[in-house]
């Protein structure tokens, strides 16, 4: 078995028996499917009252009621739950010994930081899947457009990524999980609050890489339905740029 | 007892006055004496503790974990620039894929031809904050302007946080964009794709489009700076790139030529027959006319309206419900627009002091297209007797709302190839015009958006706004119990359950 599909097939059996990945799961799909819910049933209401108001752009469906919202809103739950499910990635090994195993075994760093990577966004992608029952079952009684949910899935799916990239790094800095999760929650935390930096720098060039390289405004795109190769390129760069310094740091260990 | 002297951290004592001196520098730049002395005794005491520990700098440098650790430095460094070289390109050199559902990303193929047949360099300096209702707007039209065009460049500035930038542009509210090309400079006041590229047309010409108002039978003068008068609304024209003049058709024998738009605003005195026929004739030849007529005015113009199916209604328009809250019935604050591209993304209401509705005959104007553009609400009508204070609906004399008192007009039949499309719009009120109402925001937005309609090629313009995506849904009970069982309880339910299996399993073990 090649050694990047046996680290995964670890990884993924110890996710599976352990309870992380459960609660991690069930508090994942109660949030996207309690906000679906409540954004579905407000939208009776707001359609209401934006009918009421003429002259304004009256937007009422549930493309940009509920699933926009819905999308803006996991952003936030992905940056609080994230952090969670990559904690243990590398710490765990340093804190149970097993790292100076993983460092002398006839595997390479990369090999070992890519399993680790492919492992926890195989469980993250799985969580997604299964919210694709939400918009699913909504079809069945609505009426709505299903691009730009797709293309909301699609930058679920890179946030998710990059998110997840950042928490592997986060993970092999330190031995301690939970130093590691804050470690990850704080350096997105950041990378949002680039944004506000960004706008607050106005319309400067400096202003506009701040704000691009916050991850706000490549979402956005997304989740209105536009899909951007710069967006996609910030992502795939993003991702990179983690797991390339979490193997600089892994591999640092060798030599320190 | 014998003491042993630590040796002073004079390496740290180095970088600590080297940092409080980048301090000193960012909190009183002017006080240089200070960062000096701070960076001076800064480099004294790194030069000393390199001097001191030489050996312990030599033996560290030549360590095998230092020259791996720079070499680790240097590849994040290269990686790290090769990133930013990429993520540069991307973003200079972007495609697109617009899946969103009204195609907010995707320019209509006439902007395309407008911007592919710029000849110069437009510069756009857009007023606007994060939190005002055009700032998204401009930014995502913008954005696919900036793709299309490289002859586009966009600025966009917070009137707060630069009010001098505002001062010089003269810009007294935000959500405005200026263009500014060769000598030419146009405003416009919404994000609207129709305005951006009608901005764009007009700004890129030499010549401005000439707006002319008729004199002669007490219309509002442009001159006159008073209330009533319209020198404030001459400005506003002119910053929108227009050239203005008026004319006199009892001395002339036809509207001038080079006329985009004619307009007739608030005549009191009768329009002679002579006059209504070459005005007939200006529109017969693809002239572009505004007339705006109010309740009392003796102008005569009935047999001229006719012509295109149009009839003015007696009486004053009154409304309980859409006015203005401290005025009486007839100040209508009018905030029930027809989609039409004057009226499209109009977000703030119309004040229309005095109004009369209008009516259009389908029969005599069969070859007009009537588009009405304003209505007043169903609680309103035209009260003919206005004598007293109390006014109130007669059901003999007064016509029931709502009612339509402003509309505009096009001819069914496309013109012959090459000949312009003539168009005419009436409003039955002068008074949101004049220097008195034009500053409030809907009524110059009103206005403008006409006379830019009236006065484009609009055969070269003709976007049709994009329909908003109207898709309500609201769940009946037994959807939305159907929805809190499968998406709230159902799946957080299974994984939970899931994960107690695997517990328990693993307990038993």
């Amino acid at each position: 078995m090649p050694p990047v599909q046996a680290i995964i097939r670890k990884e993924l059996r110890s996710y599976f028996v352990s309870p992380i990945v459960y609660v991690v799961g069930g508090v994942f799909l109660l949030t996207f499917g309690f906000l679906a819910y409540l954004y579905i049933v407000f939208t009776g209401a707001q359609a209401i009252q934006l009918t009421q108001m003429q002259g304004g752009p009256a937007q009422i469906n549930l493309n940009d009621l509920v699933f926009r919202n819905l999308f803006a809103s996991m952003r936030f739950v992905l940056l609080l739950i994230l952090p969670i499910l990559t904690m243990r990635l590398l710490a765990e090994e340093r804190k149970l010994r097993t790292f100076e195993f993983l460092m002398t075994a006839p595997i390479r760093v990369s090999e070992i930081i890519v399993g680790k990577f492919i492992s926890v966004y195989l469980v993250f992608l799985g969580m997604l899947l299964l919210t694709t029952l939400v918009p699913l079952t909504l079809a069945l009684f609505s009426d709505f457009d299903w691009y730009p949910v797709l293309t909301g899935y699609l930058g679920l799916t890179l946030l998710g990524g990059f998110f997840l990239a950042v928490g592997l790094f986060a993970s092999s800095v330190t031995e301690n999980q939970i130093v590691a999760a804050f470690t990850s929650f704080g350096l997105l935390l950041m990378c949002w609050l680039l944004a506000g930096l960004g706008s607050l720098l106005g319309d400067t060039p400096a202003g506009q890489v701040v704000s691009y390289l916050s991850f706000m405004e490549h979402y956005d795109h997304l989740v209105r339905g536009l899909i951007d190769t710069k967006d996609l390129v910030y992502y795939v760069s993003g991702t990179v740029l983690m797991l390339f310094l979490a193997h600089r740091i892994v591999d640092a260990s060798r030599w320190k | 007892m014998e003491m042993t002297r630590s040796p002073l951290p004079i390496g740290a004592i180095g970088t600590g006055l080297a940092i409080a001196g980048v301090i000193a520098y960012s909190l009183v730049p002017d006080k240089l004496w200070l960062v000096t002395l701070l960076e001076g005794l800064a480099l004294a005491c790194c030069i000393w503790a390199f001097a001191t520990h030489f050996d312990q700098v030599k033996r560290f440098s030549s360590q095998r974990s230092t020259r791996m650790g720079a070499n680790s430095a240097l590849m994040v460094a290269l990686f790290l620039a090769i990133l930013a070289i990429v993520n540069f390109l991307a973003a200079r050199h972007s495609i697109r894929w617009d899946f969103s559902e009204n195609q907010n990303y995707t320019l209509a193929p006439e902007t395309y031809r407008v911007l592919r047949n710029l000849t110069r360099d437009v510069n756009v300096t857009v007023f606007t904050r994060e939190k005002d209702p055009g700032y998204q707007g401009y930014k995502e039209r913008f954005d696919s302007y900036r793709q299309a065009s490289p002859k586009l460049t966009v600025q966009f500035i917070d009137p707060e946080r630069q009010p001098k930038v505002a001062q010089n542009y003269g810009v007294t509210r935000t959500d405005v964009a200026i263009f500014e090309s060769g000598p030419q400079s146009v405003r416009i006041t919404s994000p609207a794709e129709v305005e951006i590229t009608g901005a764009l047309v007009r700004v890129s010409k030499d010549s401005k489009k000439r707006v002319v108002f008729l004199e002669g039978h007490g219309e509002r003068s442009l001159e006159d700076k008073d209330r009533g008068g319209m020198a404030l609304t001459k400005e506003v024209l002119e910053k929108q790139g227009y050239e203005i003049g008026t004319v006199t058709l009892l001395q002339e024998s036809a509207v001038p030529s080079n006329t985009d738009v004619l307009v007739i605003a608030g005549p009191r005195r009768a329009i002679t027959k002579e006059e209504q026929e070459r005005i007939q004739a200006y529109v017969a030849q693809g002239g572009h006319l505004l007339v705006l007529l109010d309740p009392d005015t003796q102008a005569s113009m009935d047999s001229l309206l006719k012509v295109w199916g149009l009839e003015l209604g007696s009486g004053v328009l009154v409304d309980l419900q859409d006015r203005l809250a401290q005025g009486d019935l007839t100040a209508l604050l009018v905030r029930t627009f027809t989609d039409h591209e004057i009226t499209h993304e109009l977000t703030a209401a119309v004040l229309f002091p005095l109004a009369r509705h209008l009516t259009f005959h389908e029969e005599q104007g069969k070859d007009w297209d009537y588009v009405p553009l304003a209505r007043t609400s169903p609680r309103s009508w035209a009260e003919t007797d206005m004598k007293g204070r109390v006014v109130s609906y007669d059901e003999k004399e007064d016509v029931q709302g709502p009612l339509a008192l402003a509309a505009a007009l096009t001819p069914k039949q496309a013109p012959e190839e090459g000949k312009p499309r003539p168009a005419v719009v009436v409003v039955g009120n002068s008074a949101f015009a004049s220097n008195g109402f034009i500053n409030f925001v809907g009524n110059s937005d009103f206005f403008q958006r006409t006379v830019g309609w009236l006065s484009e090629e609009r055969d070269l313009i003709s976007l049709t706004p994009k329909d908003p995506a109207v898709r309500p849904f609201t769940p009946n009970p037994l959807q939305e119990r159907i929805l809190l069982y499968v998406q709230v309880i159902f799946l957080p339910a299974m994984t939970v359950l899931c994960g107690l299996l695997v517990w328990r399993k693993r307990r038993r073990l």
